[in-house]
């Protein structure tokens, strides 16, 4: 292993993270570079220090007035916080039951892809219609497989940062032809609804998509609370959905934002990175 | 004065849990002495005052113990305390901003969650405190304090509490790549702003 991978290799060796051929060959080229062995030791010492001195401990009586508040509230898993959480539950349910259905409307009534273009900053429209995808509303278009959950999921590229580490880069690599949704655009919703990650998972599925977290893992069903008030999702659709659900976006008071995402999707879908703020 | 470790201190998470929501509140306690070290840990280096560290900490507990009946199981006590924990300080900086402002913003006027709130800029350590801490620790917190706050937050995870790059994916809701390049970033930002004294054997004393 020469001086370049062994460097890139660094900070997994000193995780603890190489397998142990990976691991001998770093030491190795450590043993031998004089200039890698420099790094690794500045880089162990960072480390050292951090983990040493890089937790603060908590005020004395910290303990004690947490204790002294909690004396007070009723049992978690008492009657009282069941029926708290029933009243503000059921609500909620309605809302997403009703967001879901103006959803369907909306993609029933959605207006031509060629007015959202115009009106869309350049961006967005290059995300809404990547240059060999055809134009939304156009009768001859291809059929397009609908995305299930169980269906292989898109992947995402870290192309937006410079991989620093081999591995990262291994995980990175993209293993077909992708349709490459910008990685600089998506969209910001602020709500007060805490309904919204149902709503978007109505949007998606109305759609024929899919909506996945940002490990590529399906989005559940549930209501954000303000312990979980800021959530970030890739809503994957069909590229011949991809205007209305622009649409349906801006409509929900989705404002264009720059993001570091970047994901590879399967033939005939596109994304749209969405942050949801939610405050309660 | 209570002789010995307290009760709960040797049982899992999942046990203490179980038992908080059948209405142990022996099980909270035990779960406050867990993990009050890092929440407060969190709560300071994100909101960068000890007052604020100690009020929102205090808040997250609270929350926890109101929510513990709806703790899902399907992600670790601590992977879902971190996330209470920075939830409550990102809404802590928020409302601070707009108090600063002294005007209601919507919310897209506000800084992004990774943009340092600057208003809350550390004010520094009062003098008894600076002098019983040890050159190391001043040394390290002051370069923690010059991070952006996700590449403090991720330093903090991964290298001072030890947590699996999954989890902290989880926590700060980032993928895990994302995680990995701004950890390697914020080390070598760290390295660079330690560099002087590295090497140094008394430090490591």
């Amino acid at each position: 292993m020469d001086a370049f991978f062994a460097r890139n290799r660094l900070h997994a060796y000193l995780d603890g993270s190489l397998s142990s051929a990976e691991a001998e060959a770093v030491a190795a080229a450590i043993a031998r570079d004089p200039a890698l062995r420099a790094e690794h030791e500045q880089l162990r010492q960072t480390l050292s220090l951090v983990q040493r001195h890089g937790r603060a401990a908590a005020p004395m009586g910290l303990h004690d007035k947490v204790m002294a508040q909690v004396a007070a509230e009723p049992a978690p898993g008492g009657m009282v916080p069941r029926l708290r959480r029933l009243l503000r539950r059921t609500p909620v349910e309605a809302v997403a039951l009703l967001a879901a259905a103006a959803a369907v409307v909306i993609m029933i009534q959605r207006p031509p892809a060629p007015a959202v273009e115009e009106e869309a900053p350049a961006e967005v429209a290059a995300v809404v219609t990547p240059p060999e995808a055809p134009a939304a509303g156009v009768a001859e278009k291809p059929p397009v497989p609908a995305p299930e959950v169980g269906s292989p999921q898109p992947r995402r590229l870290a192309s937006a940062q410079a991989p620093l580490a081999a591995e990262e880069e291994q995980e990175a690599a993209p293993e077909e032809a992708p349709r490459l949704f910008s990685g600089s655009t998506g969209y910001r919703i602020s709500v007060q609804d805490p309904g919204m990650v149902r709503t978007l998972l109505a949007l998606a599925q109305s759609s024929q998509g899919a909506l996945y977290d940002l490990n590529n893992r399906p989005v559940q069903p549930r209501e954000l609370t303000v312990e979980e008030n800021f959530q970030r999702v890739m809503l994957v659709v069909p590229v011949d959905e991809a205007a209305a659900v622009d649409a349906w976006l801006r409509s929900a008071g989705g404002r264009s934002i720059t993001s570091e995402s970047s994901m590879v999707f399967g033939e005939g879908q596109t994304g749209f990175y969405v942050e949801v703020a939610y405050l309660e | 004065m209570r002789a010995g470790p307290p009760p709960g201190a040797d049982l899992p998470d999942e046990e203490l849990v179980r038992r908080v929501v059948g209405g142990d509140r022996e099980a909270f306690s035990a779960i406050v002495l867990r993990y009050q070290d890092r929440i407060y840990t969190v709560c300071l280096r994100m909101l960068g005052t000890e007052s604020a560290a100690e009020e929102v900490a205090q808040e997250v507990f609270l929350a926890a113990y109101r929510n513990m009946a709806s703790f899902r199981g399907d992600a670790r006590l601590s992977t879902w305390l971190y996330r209470v924990a920075i939830n409550h300080c990102k809404n802590r900086r928020l409302y601070e901003h707009r108090r600063a402002a002294g005007r209601h913003e919507p919310l897209e006027g506000l800084p992004r969650d990774d943009e340092p709130i600057r208003e809350l800029a550390d004010p520094g350590p009062g003098t008894d405190e600076a002098l019983h801490r040890s050159e190391a620790a001043r040394l390290v917190q002051d370069a923690l304090a010059d991070l952006d706050p996700d590449h403090r937050n991720i330093v903090l995870l991964r290298d001072v509490d030890g947590l699996p790059y999954e989890e902290i994916a989880d926590i700060l809701d980032l993928p895990r790549g994302t995680v990995k390049s701004r950890l390697h970033r914020a080390r070598a930002q760290l390295g660079k702003a330690l560099s002087r004294f590295l090497g140094r054997a008394d430090i490591f004393e």
